[in-house]
């Protein structure tokens, strides 16, 4: 008999998601899928505004410290093209 | 006297509110001793308390999910208390009301997406077509605005 474990709320994950695990009849792991239950609208909303606005709105995607905005920062700087100091990126992360 | 039962939940919101609150720093020993924490995503509880005393509910409802959580979380707490903008006014989770769901998920999972393009639709809940706060939904007690509610904010209360 195939089954379905779900985990949820997830932990180690600052947002939302669920687990699902598929076994099949003999009780072995068939598939497994992470599903992100949340989503914002980043993508389309952003849409048509200043490119230096995104980081402050990008920082209400996921607010935890330093991490969502490190991406966001480089794509301004690549629209900018400007090339940050070799400390600044060693302090970014990137 | 017996410790007051608090929970916190997370709605669509993005954490900063609870980041907030935990921003309090050392403040929270002295709260430790006034309140157990029945049920967030901060702790490992996997279902809402039958009685709470506290709800502190961060972000705004944007899914069936959400709507389905906020009910259950007025049901079974006495006091709800709606925790920066987004559960106050709808926010950032708000700014996807113009476009609606459809628009928001096209551009996100098919034209955005270079590999198996598609709308996720197994487990995931659906959107609802406008973000509103949750006082649309529910009673709110009290509300505390703030993107983030200071944590001074939070400890003044």
């Amino acid at each position: 008999m195939t089954q379905t474990i779900t985990i949820d709320p997830v932990t180690r994950l600052e947002g939302h998601g669920k687990i699902t695990i598929q076994l099949n009849s003999q009780g072995e792991v068939e598939d497994a899928h992470f599903h992100v239950t949340q989503v914002r609208g980043f993508e389309k909303f952003s849409e048509g505004r200043r490119f230096t606005r995104c980081e402050p709105h990008g920082a209400h995607l996921r607010h935890m410290p330093g991490l969502a905005h490190a991406g966001l920062a480089k794509a301004c700087e690549a629209i900018m093209s400007v090339r940050i100091p070799h400390t600044a990126a060693q302090l970014s992360g990137c | 006297m017996s410790k007051l039962k608090v929970a916190t939940v997370w709605l669509d919101g993005c954490s900063g509110c609870h980041m907030s609150f935990l921003d309090m720093d050392e403040r929270i020993l002295e709260l430790a001793k006034l309140i157990d924490v029945v049920y967030s995503p901060l702790v490992d509880a996997k279902d809402f308390p039958d009685e709470v005393d506290i709800a502190l509910v961060e972000g705004a409802v944007a899914s069936e999910d959400d709507e389905k959580k906020i009910k259950k979380v007025r049901a079974h707490s006495k006091l709800l208390i709606a925790m920066g903008d987004c559960a106050v006014a709808g926010n950032v989770p708000s700014m996807r009301n113009p476009f609606g769901p459809e628009a928001i998920l096209e551009r996100a999972y098919i034209e955005n997406a270079s590999v198996q393009q598609q709308i996720p639709c197994v487990v995931v809940p659906k959107l609802l077509k406008i973000v509103r706060p949750i006082h649309e939904f529910v009673t709110v007690d009290v509300f505390l605005p703030g993107c983030p509610p200071s944590a001074d904010t939070f400890t003044q209360r």
